[in-house]
């Protein structure tokens, strides 16, 4: 990491190291801290769950998941704990029932995740490799440690009048933020690099909506973010909507069940 | 094989005009004219990407001009700079700036994140700047503060392409009251045509992010210059474009997936400087962004024929040229010369 002040804007020695000698491939990060109901201290702890391929091919291939995941657990990992990377083979377990496994959504502060995503009529779905197996939001409630759920999965946050029936039994258990698409997030060579560029903004403690918000954007591909959160109303709910970072999510209490009036979202809409 | 050809058929069956709500008319045109005639020429002069003066010199003139700067576009106070594979950054995590410039110096990414987050106010969604208004606060932005950077020659035209609004929408949860749904930014990007060919892919795009009253917070632009270094490629026909594509797409699929043409962009190929081989020519082809819809749980669906689907969207581009040059960072081109599928590094992780 090279600090640089201004007094020293006129020394141009950074450039010329920079430019000729290399000097390095550095990163400028904030760390993260940690959540934890087992009151363990420090870095925060983050798990990723991605699949690019299908069982008998239930669903189509996607052909740049890996990388984009890579990509995601190498740049994250400069600022927070990587616990485990799975794919989803089986992973409807871990996805919805979280006390049942050792390593699930819920035993860590930040987990992304990449597959195909669908909006069903009341819930939102997560396919998995397993052959007519997804992971449906209605029956996952999380929040013990989980603090944001990141999906680079089509539809799942669709903006239509189930949102609100979708999301809420997950957000119940004291969930943060949720960041994911309300229609087409794309696989491709162009867009691998989208959770790498989300997990860099919110290295620098950018609010997560503008860190996801930005991480997708792209002059080619027309990626759709969109990110939500809860509220016990309105105002608090765009509060926490806007100014929830990384490193100060810790100074937004978790909103569980009745105390949750209010749930609100961000998309990059056309 | 006829899997591939049944994509081609339903592309052009299913395009949707309702996706280019926000684009305009140019864009609109650009697609009109691809699909139905792809680039619309026999021929096109391939051109050379410029290499731009370096990403250090660039990076250093950025942040002397805003230096002193008290508006929403700054890079006033201290800041920490980064090498990364791609590029050089300056980051002001206090004060929330950044800047980035990318490869060669030929692309240039801005953000001021504190000022946006605070400066965010709401408006109702159907107050939202029009896509005309948007347009004048880009070309006002392009002429004062990227005068010199984004230029455009005497053989191009610079076109708005697109318009995209940040909004913020809730409702409560006892579903008491309809969502409320309001507007907290907006983003134009302009694109370039060059000897009346449009640039198609991340270059040749400057983008432009304003507050709601019209203040700008961030840009984006990959803007490189263009030489023509002789001699001219046959272009392909669309009938040729399309079998192509059948040929080349990276995506196959069966013919109970629903494939959705969102947009079908023909001209002059440039990913931009982050995928650019420098050793290739800037060459015709076609941009496919598509979405494919099919079963993800066959019980909800069978009960309800729109229920239970799921959803993916991916990219391919074809190219449009009769004889293609080999391009490292151009997927289908690569697959063409290679037989192989372009990846970035990245494994299964195994099973929990």
């Amino acid at each position: 990491m090279l600090k640089h002040k201004e007094a020293l804007r006129t020394d141009f020695l950074w450039l010329i190291c920079i430019a000729i000698l290399g000097c390095g491939r550095s990163s400028t990060s904030t760390p993260i801290p940690s959540s934890s109901t087992q009151g363990v201290t420090g870095a925060a702890p983050f798990g990723t769950g991605c699949q690019q391929t299908f069982q008998n091919n239930w669903q189509a291939g996607l052909g740049h998941v890996w990388s984009l995941c890579s990509k995601w657990n190498s740049r994250f990992n400069a600022v927070a704990d990587w616990k485990w990377y799975y794919n989803l083979d089986g992973g409807k377990g871990w996805w919805e029932q979280p006390s049942g496994y050792g390593n699930n959504l819920d035993t860590v502060n930040f987990f992304f995740g990449s597959t195909h995503g669908g909006a069903f009529n009341g819930t939102a779905a997560y396919a998995m490799w397993n052959v007519n197996s997804s992971a449906k939001t209605t029956s996952m409630r999380l929040g013990n440690n989980l603090d944001v759920l990141s999906t680079y999965s089509c539809q799942t946050l669709k903006t239509d009048n189930q949102i609100v029936a979708r999301w809420l039994p997950v957000m119940a258990g004291g969930l943060r933020y949720v960041t994911g698409s309300h229609d087409t997030v794309y696989d491709s060579y162009w867009t691998d690099g989208s959770a790498e560029s989300f997990a860099n903004n919110m290295a620098h403690s950018h609010s997560i909506r503008s860190s996801w918000l930005d991480g997708l954007w792209n002059l080619f591909v027309k990626n759709d973010a969109a990110v939500m959160t809860v509220g016990t109303n309105a105002s608090d709910c765009f509060n926490r909507l806007g100014n929830m970072t990384a490193q100060n999510r810790l100074g937004f209490p978790r909103r569980r069940d009745g105390a949750i009036g209010y749930m609100c979202w961000t998309t990059r809409h056309e | 094989m006829n899997s591939r050809k049944n994509i081609s058929i339903l592309t052009l069956a299913l395009l949707s005009s309702s996706a280019f709500a926000a684009d305009f008319p140019h864009r609109r045109e650009l697609n009109a004219r691809s699909l139905a005639v792809g680039l619309g020429v026999s021929s096109v002069m391939p051109l050379v990407r410029t290499a731009g003066p370096g990403a250090p010199a660039v990076l250093e003139r950025f942040l002397s001009r805003w230096q002193q700067s008290t508006t929403s576009i700054t890079t006033a106070g201290d800041y920490e700079l980064t090498q990364e594979d791609t590029g050089l950054s300056a980051d002001n995590d206090r004060d929330g700036w950044s800047l980035k410039v990318s490869g060669d110096g030929t692309a240039v990414t801005y953000r001021n994140w504190a000022f946006h987050d605070a400066h965010s106010v709401p408006i109702d969604f159907a107050q939202r700047p029009p896509e005309s208004t948007l347009e004048a606060w880009g070309r006002r932005f392009l002429d004062g503060y990227l005068g010199t950077d984004v230029l455009v020659g005497p053989n191009e035209q610079l076109y708005p392409l697109s318009a995209r609004y940040d909004t913020f929408s809730y409702q409560p949860t006892d579903l008491s009251a309809p969502a409320v749904d309001m507007v907290i930014g907006n983003v134009v990007v302009f694109t370039r045509a060059v000897n009346g060919v449009d640039v198609v892919g991340g270059g040749s795009k400057v983008a432009v992010f304003f507050e709601n009253d019209g203040t700008p917070y961030g840009f984006d632009f990959d803007w490189p210059n263009y030489v023509t270094p002789g001699g001219s490629m046959d272009v392909l026909s669309i009938d040729e474009i399309n079998a192509q594509d059948a040929l080349l797409s990276d995506y196959q699929f069966d013919a109970s997936v629903a494939v959705d043409t969102r947009l079908f962009e023909c001209g002059y190929f440039d990913a931009g400087i982050q995928f650019h081989d420098a050793q290739a020519l800037i060459q015709p082809g076609c941009a496919y962004q598509r979405t494919a819809t099919f079963v993800g749980d066959p019980d909800l669906y069978a009960a309800d024929p729109t229920d239970g689907l799921m959803q993916t969207g991916f990219v391919d581009v074809v190219p449009a040229a009769r004889l293609p040059q080999f391009d490292q960072f151009w997927p289908q081109v690569y697959y063409a010369f290679s037989g192989e599928h372009l990846r970035s590094a990245g494994d299964d992780p195994g099973q929990q």
